[in-house]
Order: C-alpha cells, then structure tokens, then sequence
C-alpha cells in the first residue's frame, strides 16, 4: 500500500472513531427524560442507574431469563437501605411474582425517589419520567473502541508518512517524524503519571497519598525528563547524518518485543492461578496491566540492548 | 567475534561518528562492534570492509565454534 493511502486509511479511522464516540456521548452520555403521561419503554444496561422521582407509578421490569436476583432497588430517601425486588424485602415495593416478568407499584412522597441500579441488563416499562444514567465504565467502553479507533488510524498515519518520506528518499525528515511521533507517544505516557501522582498529592484523603503522589510525580517526570534528553542527542545525531534507526536497534527491539510478550504471557497465567487466593482483586490487576507490559518490554530492552547481541 | 575496526579507524584516521555516517549506522552500533557484543549483517560487514577498501575477512575475524579463528 502506498503512504498516501495509508494517511488516508489513518485519517478516515480517526473521523469513524471521533463521530463514534460523539455517538456514544450523544445519545447515552446524557440523562434521558420521557414523557410522563406514556408508558416508555428503558432498556439498561449493566451498571446503569435510573431515578424514579415523587409521584405515582407502576413499573415493569424484564430481562432474557426472569431471574431477577441480582436487580436492586436502592430507597435513597430511607437512609440508603436497599430492597431487593425478589425478595421483596422493602414493604414499599409490591411485586407481582411472575416467571419474566416483575410488576410494582408505589407512590413517593415529596422529595423522595427510588434508584434503581442495574446489575444486569434489564428492560424497565414505567408510568413514570424515568431519568436514566448510564454506566460511565459502559461509556467508556465505547469510548475506549473509538480511542483504538484512533490510535490505529495514528499508526497508519505514522506508517503513511514514514513511507512517503522514504518513497522520497528523505531520510533525515523521515527520522525527525520518527522521533518526533516516538517524543508525543512517551509524553502520552509520563504526562497521565505526572498528573495523576499531581492530583493524588493534592486530594488526597490519607496520610499516605502525598507518599504515593511523590512517587508517581517523579516517575512521570523521570520519563519525560529522560526522554527529552535522549531526543536531543538524536535531534544532534541525525542533523550529522546519524540514522535514527539502524539494524542493530531495530534487532534489540525485535528481539526484547518478542521476549516481552513471551514473559507477560507466562505473568499472565501465573495470575490467573494467583486470583483464586482470598482478597485479590482481579480488578486492580486489570488497571496494572499496561504498566506491567510497558516495564517488561523496558526491562527486556535494557538486557538485549546491552547484552542480548553477545553471541 | 572480533574485529579491526578500531585499528583501521586509527589507520585511516576516523572517529566512531565518522564511520557511524559513512556506515549510515548509529554511534552505539560502531561501539558495539569495536568490542565484538553485536553480530553485524553481512550488508554492513561488506559495507563497513569498502569504507577500509579491504576484504570482510581483514576486518571482521569470525571464529569457530571452538573459538578457533576460522
């Protein structure tokens, strides 16, 4: 394929992902009212929350197997206590016990109203406005496709223009784009760190967090400081005539690349046999996942750049 | 393996930079073949050997398994 339809491809990818994710925050990132005097129909997703406020109203709920264990009705004007709808624990919603479906009806008094958070996917009727948030991890979700969305189209962009500029034979220029996109995707990564470990010593709630903070403030500026360091030398070398990158830095790469997914996929099985221990959270491990790639890769660029070629 | 190439670069007076652009190869790679810890390709060995106008073999000095020069 030629550069310039790769940074066509690019820039085409990153508009569907732009206009995805306006979708997305269009049409669910915003509550969504109805009509009072209409039944309407709701269908919530997982992790979704809907608020049902004073007044009458009966309500329907549905899902694709009738179970209904695992939906909650959370009363928030009653000190937060929740009710289960299967059980019906709380004597404020009556439910009709049926195989698919669940009936109830209620009136709330003045400044009251029910939250109902959903824990599965589930279709609500209600006689009722019905002010739905929806799950912002859900949104994000979305978001994070039309964000994969986008780097693809970066990298085809980069891929693009790294072709046009060899089909030119500009191999100065080529290398200044190299550096430059390798610069943005590092600062990609120290500036979050920075700014996290910023807002986590400024707001934090414990003791510890400014500990925390501090940490993460000088990893962030560990990395940006590093990387604008070795830029310069490279900016230095290549306006010498220094290529950017030859066959030795393409082979550690290669090399310490390969090593690194063969090792991260041995830390992966080894975590999964680790989850079933008490108390670990697969969660947090899920949130650590991109770091512990991006250390592994750097750990294995570090041994193959320095020892790996012995042969 | 072992190399010349610091004795052909004091011949023909030539810094790591200088061959590094003549090569079209980086700095490190130059000193990582003077110390003999990276295996170049046969394009740059045939490359780096032109630049000395010799042959690969006075350059480069390949050994056997044994770590008998071969």
């Amino acid at each position: 394929m030629k550069g310039r339809a790769l940074i066509i491809t690019g820039i085409s990818t990153i508009l569907f992902s732009i206009i995805g994710c306006g979708s997305l925050l269009y049409f669910f990132g915003t509550p969504l009212l109805v009509d009072p005097s209409k039944e309407a129909e709701h269908t919530l997703s997982h992790g979704d929350n809907a608020t049902l406020k004073t007044g009458e109203w009966e309500i329907w709920l549905e899902n694709d197997y009738g179970d209904f264990e695992e939906v909650e009705i959370t009363l928030l004007d009653s000190k937060n206590a929740s009710a289960n709808i299967y059980k019906n624990e709380n004597d404020k919603v009556k439910l009709a016990d049926d195989e698919y479906v669940k009936y109830g009806e209620t009136t709330i008094k003045d400044g009251g109203a029910y939250h109902i958070l959903a824990s599965e996917n589930i279709t609500i009727y209600i006689t009722q406005p019905l002010e739905v948030e929806h799950n912002f991890v859900t949104l994000c979700n979305g978001c994070g496709i039309s964000l994969f969305l986008g780097i693809i189209g970066l990298v085809l962009i980069y891929a693009g223009v790294s072709k046009k500029l060899k089909e030119g034979k500009k191999k100065r220029g080529r290398d200044r784009f190299q550096l430059w996109a390798e610069m943005i995707i590092v600062s990609f990564i120290g500036l979050p760190i920075l700014l996290l470990g910023l807002a986590i010593a400024l707001m934090g709630e414990n003791d510890g967090d400014i500990y925390w903070g501090i940490g993460l403030i000088s990893i962030g500026f560990g990395i940006m400081l590093f990387r604008i360091l070795k830029a310069r030398n490279s900016f230095r070398d290549i306006s010498k005539g220094i290529p950017y990158r030859d066959e030795r830095s393409r082979d550690v790469f290669r090399k310490s690349a390969t090593a690194a997914l063969i090792i991260y996929i041995f830390v992966e099985i080894l975590v999964s046999l680790v989850v079933f221990v008490p108390f670990f959270r697969l969660f947090y491990w899920s949130g650590w996942r991109i770091f512990v790639i991006l250390v592994i890769l750097g750990l294995c660029w570090l041994y193959y750049n320095r020892w790996g070629d012995r042969s | 393996m072992d190399t010349r190439i610091k004795e052909f670069r004091a011949r023909f007076n030539l810094t790591q930079e200088e061959l590094a652009i003549k090569a079209g190869v980086r700095r490190e790679t130059i000193l990582y073949l003077e110390k003999g810890k990276y295996n170049p390709s046969l394009q740059l060995a045939h490359d780096i050997a032109e630049i000395f106008g010799t042959t690969i073999e006075e350059v480069f000095i390949f050994k056997g398994k044994n770590g008998k020069s071969a």
